[in-house]
C-alpha cells in the first residue's frame, strides 16, 4: 500500500517523460490523475487506520543491502499517516494550482513535482535509516529545480541557497546515523539500518550520554534547517520567493514538516536524554523564532515574503509543541504516570496539530497569493492597494483568503487555533512566561496578516489609476532588494522579449497555447506596454470571461477583464478552506491520530523502566 | 588435487619454474596483450579508414579479459600465486582486474569521435591504452614489490605517451613533458623505498616482507619507515595525493579529453591497488604510522582538490581537481584501515577502497564522455560551453545531472553508496573526524558541481548556438553514457551483489595479515 502511494507518482512522471506529445494538457491530465490517486490512497490509507493501536502499520519489510543491514521498510503511525495524508492533498492542490500559471516547459515540471512528490511520501513512510535518507535527499533536488527553473527574477540565487543550505544539514545528519548504526549494534546485537529496531533497542538500553548530545545536535541541525528554526532559516523567505506557486504550497505545506518530523521520529525518542536536556535551549530557539518572524512579517512589503515569514513563526510553535513535551518528561521522576501523559500529550498533539493546520492554512495562503499574482504580475502590498479594490472585484476570492487569513492568526473555530491552543497549554506548564511571550506573539500575527488584507483587498475605491500604480513600480524598479523587482523577472514566460535575461528562449507557440489564457495576463505594473495588442485568447471552457492583459486603464476599470477565481483555482482552494473550518470544529478528527502515538513516545522517552509497564498498561486501555 | 600441490611445491622450492598453470592464471592478461599487440599489427596494415574497427577488437579484448576473469573467480577462487609468487591470482586481483577492464571498454567507446575530429591516430591510441590496462592488471594482480614496479611502469610510461598525443597541441606537449618528468622523478623515489624495504627485510615479495618484519621484530625500525614513507609518496603520485598532485591539473587539461578520462580513472585505481597491496599485505605492522600519514593525506587532498576545483572555469580542469578531491575520498577507506584486531572492521575498511574506486569509475567516465561529446561540438571545454545543454541535448544533459549528482553523493546514485560506505568505514574505526572532514568537503563539491547542473538546464543558449548544435548521433559515446548512468542507477539502488563481490575481493588481504602476524 504505502510503496504503491510512493512508487505512483513515478509511475505518472515517466509517462509523462515519455508521451510522445506536444500538448501541455496532457500532461496536466496525467499529472492530475497521478495525484488523484494518490490521494486516494492516502485516504484509504487514513481511514483505515487504527487509531487505537500502538505502533506502526501497513508495514512492509524486505531484506535489501545485506552487506550493511540495510532493509526496505515502510509502516506509518499516527503522526506519519497524518503527514502522508496531507501531502496527498497538497500534491492534488499543486497540480490544479499550477493548470495555467506554467506556461513554459510544462513537461519537465510536471515530472519534477512528481518526482518530488515520491520523496516526501517516501521520507514520511520510510521506517529505515538507509531507504529514509534517499527520500529525504531526492525531495532536495527537484524542488531546486522548481525553484531554479520555474522561480520569479532571484530564482538561481535562491535554488542555489536553499540546495546548499539544506544539504548541509543532511550530510551532518548522514555522519550521525552512520556513528549510530555503530552505537546501535551492540545493543540491537547485529548491524542494523531498521528505525524500529533502532530505537526499541535504545528504549531499552539508552546510549551513552555523550553521544545522545553529540547525535542530538547533528541530526538536530539537519532538522532544525529544514524546519527552519531560528537561526538557520535564511533560505526560507529567498525560497518561498522564488518558487512558483506549487513549490510554495508543498515547501510550506509537507517539506518544512520533514524537519519536525526528523524531530518526532529521530530525536525525541533515540535521544532522550540529551531531549530533556537540550529542551530549554530548543524551547529559547522557538521562541526566537516565533518572535522574530511575526516581527519580520510585519514589514514586509511582498505578500509572499510575509507568509513565508509567518511560517518561520508558526514553525516555532511547533519547535516549542515538541520541546515542552520533551521538558515535561525530563521532571516527571516523582509523578504518576497517568498525569504525566495527561500533562504532556497536550504539548505534543498541539505540535502535530500545528504541523496539520499550518500545511492547510499556509498553503491556502500561499495559492491565495498565487492567484492575485496571477492577475496582477505583483505581490507588492502597496502596489496592489493602489491598483484596485481587489475585494469587489472577487468577492469569492476575498472571502476564501479571508478564511485562510483569520486561521493562520488563530480564529477558534479554524484550524489554526487548537494546535497553538494546546501548545501554549504545554507551554504554560513549562514556564508561564514562555506561554506569555509565544501568545503575545499572535496579536503581531493579527496585526500583520489582517493589515496585509486590508491593503491587499480593500484598495483604491475607484477607477483604476495607472499613474498612482505605475509610480509605484518605477519607484521600485532600480533597487534589486525590493519585491517588486519580481514582477520585471521572465516570472510566467511571458515577458522574454523584455526581461528575459534569465528566461530560456520559448517558441511562441508554447507561449499562447490554445486554451491558456493566463500568460497574456500581464498587468506587471513597471513594464511598458510592448505588446499593446492584448492576446484575449478563449478560455478553456469552464469560465467564459477572457483575461486582461495589460495595465490597461480601460480593461481594469471594466472589471470583466479582473476574473474571480477559475475553476482549478476554485477546486484548489475550496476544499482546503472546508477542510480547515471541519478540522477547526472537530480537533479530534485528527487529535485521534496523535494519542497513541504520543504515549508511545512518552514511553520511550521515560527514564525508569517500571514505570514504562504501567504506561504500557495505560496505552492499553 | 595435483595442481594444488604442484603450486605449493612450486612456492616451497621457490625456483624460477613456469608451468602451464602459471599461464592460465594470467588468462586475462594474456588476452589483453594478445590483444594489444593484434592491434599494433593490424594498424600498420589496415587502410586508415577502416582503423576505428580496431575500437571493436579492442573491445572484444577487453570483453574477453573479463569474461576469462569472471571464470577464473567463479570456478578457481581460493589465492593462487603463479611465477613464483611474482603474480598472485585472488579475488582482490580479480577484483581490480574488472574496475580495469570496465574502464578500458569506456575509454574505447569515448575515444574515436574526439580522435577522428583532432587527427589523432586512433590505432596506436587504442594499442597504448591496451598496454596500459595491463600494466595495470599486473599492478593489482603482483605478489612482489618487483611485479608492482614492472606494472606501474608500463601503465605509466603508456601515460605519459597518451597525454602527449595530440602532437599539433602545445598544452598536450607541455603536460606530457611536466608528467613525464615529474613521473620518473616520483618513480626513482619509489624505487628506493622498494630498496630500503628489501634492504630491510631481505625479501622482495609481499608476504615474506611481513613475516620477515613479525619474526625479526622490525616494526619500529626507522629504516623500514623510510622504505614505506617513500614508497607512500611514489604512489602518492600515481593517485595525485596532495601535495604530489602538481603534475596532475597540466597533465589532465592538456591530454586528448578521453585519456584524461582513462587517466583520472585507471592508474589511479591502479595506484590504489599499489598502496593496498604493500601497505596492508606487506606492512600491516606499520599500520599505526601510515594510517595517520594517510589520514593527513586524505585531508589535504580532499580539501585542496575541492577548494580548487570551485575557481576553475574550464570543465575539464574542474573535472581533474574533482578527480583529486575523489583521491582523497578513496584515501578515507584506506585511513581506516588502522584497527588491525577485527577482520570484519578490515574488511570494511578495504571494501570501502574496493567499492568507491569502482563507483568512481563510472561516474567520473561518464562525466567525461559528455565533456567529449560536448567538446566535439562547442570546440573547447569551457563551463559557458555548456549553457542550455538540457536544450540541445536533453538527455546527455540528464546523464551529466546524474553523474555529477553522483559525484557529488547525493542519493540514490552510486556515489552516494560509495561515500556512505567510505565514511561508515571511517567512523568504525574511530576516524569519526575524518569522516567529518570528507562530509564537509562533499558539501564544498556541491558547489561546483552544481554549477554545471545549473548552467545545463538554467542558462539559456544564444541563438547561433541553437541554430549549430544539433543533437546529432555518436552512437558510441551514447553507449558509453548508457552503461555508465544506469550501473550508477543500479549501484545506488541495488548495491548488494557489488558490495558483496567488494567484501570477497577485500578478503584474501586479511587472510595474509591473519597468518603473517600469527593469529
Amino acid at each position: 500500500m504505502l510503496s504503491a502511494m510512493t512508487y505512483i507518482p513515478l509511475i505518472g512522471a515517466v509517462i509523462i517523460a515519455v508521451l510522445p506529445t506536444k500538448n501541455p494538457n496532457v500532461f496536466r491530465w496525467v499529472a492530475l490523475l497521478t495525484t488523484l490517486v494518490n490521494f486516494g490512497l492516502s485516504l484509504y490509507t487514513t481511514l483505515s487506520f487504527n487509531r487505537g493501536q500502538p505502533g506502526y502499520q501497513f508495514e512492509e519489510k524486505a531484506n535489501w543491502i545485506q552487506p550493511i543491514g540495510a532493509g526496505y521498510h515502510m509502516g506509518v503511525d499516527g503522526v506519519s499517516v497524518l503527514m502522508v495524508q496531507l501531502n496527498g492533498l497538497l500534491f492534488v492542490l499543486a497540480v490544479l494550482a499550477s493548470w495555467f500559471s506554467i506556461q513554459k516547459r510544462v513537461r519537465e515540471y510536471f515530472v519534477a513535482l512528481l518526482i518530488l512528490n515520491i520523496g516526501l511520501v517516501g521520507v514520511f513512510c520510510a521506517l529505515d535509516f538507509f531507504l529514509f535518507y534517499i527520500f529525504w535527499e531526492l525531495v532536495l533536488i527537484p524542488m531546486a529545480i522548481l525553484i531554479g527553473v520555474w522561480g520569479g527574477a532571484n530564482r538561481i540565487y535562491a535554488a542555489y541557497k536553499f540546495f546548499l543550505y539544506t544539504l548541509v544539514g543532511s550530510l551532518l545528519m548522514l555522519v550521525a546515523i552512520i556513528a549510530l548504526y555503530f552505537q546501535a549494534q551492540p545493543l540491537v546485537g547485529h548491524f542494523t539500518l531498521d528505525i524500529v529496531e533502532i530505537t526499541n533497542a535504545t528504549a531499552a538500553h539508552p546510549l551513552n550520554y555523550t553521544f545522545q548530545v553529540l547525535a542530538f545536535l547533528a541530526f538536530g541541525s539537519a532538522f532544525a534547517i529544514k524546519v527552519p528554526l531560528w537561526p538557520f532559516h535564511t533560505w526560507l523567505p529567498d525560497a518561498h520567493t522564488e518558487a512558483p506557486t506549487a513549490g510554495s504550497v508543498i515547501l510550506a505545506g509537507t517539506m518544512l514538516k520533514m524537519g519536525c518530523y526528523g524531530f518526532i521520529r529521530f530525536n525525541l525518542p533515540l535521544f532522550p536524554d540529551a531531549s530533556k536536556d537540550l529542551a530549554l535551549l530548543m524551547i529559547v530557539l522557538a521562541l526566537i523564532a516565533i518572535v522574530y518572524g511575526a516581527m519580520v512579517a510585519l514589514v514586509q512589503p511582498d505578500m509572499k515574503k510575509l507568509v513565508a515569514y509567518s511560517s518561520v513563526s508558526h514553525m516555532g510553535f511547533v519547535i516549542l509543541g515538541l520541546f515542552a513535551f520533551a521538558y515535561g518528561l525530563g521532571g516527571s521522576s516523582g509523578q504518576t504516570t497517568d498525569a504525566l501523559l495527561l500533562k504532556n500529550s497536550q504539548a505534543f498533539e498541539g505540535a502535530v496539530f500545528v504541523m496539520f493546520a499550518h500545511g492547510l492554512l499556509t498553503g491556502g495562503l500561499f495559492l491565495g497569493v498565487g492567484v492575485i499574482y496571477e492577475r496582477l504580475h505583483t505581490r507588492d502590498i502597496k502596489t496592489i492597494q493602489n491598483t484596485t479594490r481587489v475585494a469587489s472585484r472577487m468577492p469569492v476570492y476575498a472571502t476564501i483568503f479571508m478564511l485562510f487569513a483569520m486561521g493562520s492568526l488563530g480564529l477558534p473555530g479554524i484550524a489554526g487555533f487548537v494546535g497553538e491552543f494546546l501548545v501554549m497549554q504545554g507551554a504554560f506548564r513549562v514556564n508561564g512566561w514562555i506561554a506569555f511571550v509565544a501568545s503575545f506573539v499572535i496579536i503581531f500575527a493579527a496585526i500583520y496578516l489582517l493589515w496585509m488584507y486590508q491593503r491587499v483587498f480593500f484598495g483604491k475605491v475607484g477607477d483604476y489609476d495607472p499613474a498612482v500604480a505605475l509610480g509605484h513600480g518605477a519607484g521600485h524598479e532600480h533597487t534589486p532588494d525590493t519585491p517588486a523587482t519580481n514582477q520585471s523577472g521572465p516570472a510566467r514566460g511571458a515577458d522574454n522579449s523584455a526581461h528575459g535575461q534569465h528566461g530560456l528562449p520559448m517558441p511562441d507557440s508554447e507561449k499562447y497555447g490554445s486554451g491558456t489564457g493566463l500568460d497574456t495576463n500581464r498587468v506587471g505594473t513597471d513594464t511598458l506596454p510592448e505588446k499593446g495588442s492584448g492576446h484575449a485568447t478563449p478560455h478553456a471552457g469552464h469560465d467564459n470571461t477572457a483575461h486582461g492583459h495589460h495595465p490597461d486603464p480601460d480593461i481594469l476599470a471594466n472589471g470583466a477583464k479582473f476574473p474571480d477565481l477559475n475553476l482549478p483555482e476554485g477546486l484548489a482552494l475550496i476544499p482546503m478552506g472546508i477542510l480547515a473550518i471541519v478540522v477547526g470544529v472537530v480537533p479530534a478528527l485528527v487529535l485521534d491520530f496523535l494519542t497513541v502515538s504520543g504515549s508511545n513516545l512518552a514511553v520511550t522517552m521515560v527514564e525508569h523502566s517500571d514505570k514504562l509497564a504501567a504506561i504500557v498498561q495505560l496505552v492499553g486501555k | 588435487m595435483s595442481l594444488l600441490t604442484h603450486t605449493l611445491l612450486q612456492i616451497s622450492t621457490a625456483k624460477p619454474s613456469f608451468s602451464g598453470d602459471d599461464l592460465y592464471r594470467v588468462l586475462p592478461e594474456l588476452i589483453v596483450l594478445v590483444m594489444a599487440v593484434l592491434v599494433v599489427i593490424l594498424d600498420l596494415f589496415l587502410p586508415i579508414r577502416s582503423r576505428p574497427a580496431l575500437g571493436y577488437l579492442a573491445i572484444l579484448g577487453y570483453a574477453g579479459a573479463l569474461v576469462a576473469t569472471g571464470f577464473l573467480f567463479y570456478y578457481d577462487n581460493p589465492t593462487k600465486t603463479s611465477f613464483s609468487g611474482m603474480f598472485v591470482r585472488d579475488s582482490f586481483s580479480s577484483f581490480f582486474e574488472i574496475i580495469f577492464l570496465v574502464s578500458g571498454i569506456l575509454v574505447v567507446l569515448v575515444t574515436p569521435s574526439y580522435s577522428l575530429k583532432r587527427g589523432i591516430p586512433l590505432g596506436e591510441t587504442y594499442a597504448i591504452q591496451a598496454f596500459s590496462v595491463l600494466g595495470m592488471m599486473i599492478v593489482g594482480a603482483s605478489g612482489d614489490l618487483m611485479a608492482i614496479f614492472v606494472g606501474i611502469e608500463l601503465t605509466s610510461i603508456a601515460s605519459y605517451l597518451l597525454t602527449g598525443f595530440a602532437r599539433t597541441d602545445p598544452g598536450s606537449a607541455e603536460g606530457s613533458l611536466k608528467y613525464f618528468l615529474l613521473g620518473i622523478f616520483a618513480t626513482a623515489i619509489m624505487v628506493y623505498g622498494m630498496a630500503w624495504t628489501f634492504g630491510i627485510t631481505g625479501s622482495t615479495n609481499l608476504a615474506a616482507i611481513s613475516q620477515s618484519i613479525t619474526q625479526n621484530n622490525l616494526a619500529g625500525d626507522a629504516g623500514l619507515t623510510l622504505g614505506m614513507l617513500l614508497m607512500v609518496v611514489g604512489f602518492g603520485f600515481k593517485i595525485a595525493a596532495v601535495p604530489f598532485h602538481v603534475w596532475t591539473p597540466d597533465a589532465y587539461e592538456g591530454a586528448p579529453t578521453p585519456v584524461t578520462a582513462f587517466m583520472s580513472v585507471g592508474p589511479k585505481a591502479a595506484g590504489f591497488a599499489a598502496l593496498l597491496r604493500v601497505l596492508i599485505q606487506a606492512l600491516p605492522a606499520l599500520a599505526v604510522q601510515w594510517s595517520v600519514i594517510i589520514a593527513v593525506l586524505a585531508v589535504l587532498t580532499m580539501t585542496l582538490g575541492n577548494v580548487v576545483a570551485i575557481a576553475q572555469n574550464s570543465v575539464k580542469r574542474m573535472l581533474a581537481y574533482s578527480s583529486i578531491a575523489h583521491t582523497g575520498y578513496i584515501m578515507v577507506g584506506l585511513a581506516a584501515y588502522l584497527n588491525t584486531n577485527s577482520p570484519d572492521k578490515q574488511n570494511d575498511a578495504i571494501s570501502s577502497v574496493l567499492i568507491y574506486s569502482l563507483i568512481y569509475v563510472f561516474m567520473n567516465m561518464g562525466a567525461f564522455a559528455i565533456l567529449i561529446y560536448v567538446q566535439n561540438r562547442q570546440g573547447g571545454a569551457e563551463v559557458n560551453t555548456f549553457n542550455g545543454l538540457a536544450q540541445w541535448a536533453p538527455g546527455m544533459a540528464l546523464a551529466m545531472a546524474w553523474c555529477l549528482l553522483s559525484l557529488t553523493g547525493i542519493p540514490p546514485t552510486g556515489g552516494f553508496l560509495g561515500k556512505f560506505y567510505v565514511f561508515r568505514a571511517a567512523i568504525d574505526n574511530g576516524y569519526t573526524w575524518l569522516a567529518l572532514v570528507g562530509v564537509i568537503n562533499s558539501a564544498i563539491s556541491a558547489f561546483f558541481y552544481l554549477r554545471i547542473i545549473y548552467t545545463m538546464y538554467f542558462n539559456p543558449i544564444s541563438d547561433e548556438d541553437k541554430a549549430r548544435l544539433q543533437p546529432s548521433k555518436s552512437t558510441l559515446i551514447a553507449t558509453g553514457v548508457v552503461i555508465a548512468s544506469v550501473a550508477l542507477l543500479v549501484l545506488g539502488i541495488l548495491p548488494g551483489p557489488a558490495l558483496d563481490l567488494a567484501r570477497d575481493g577485500a578478503d584474501p588481504l586479511i587472510q595474509v595479515v591473519k597468518t603473517a602476524t600469527g593469529r
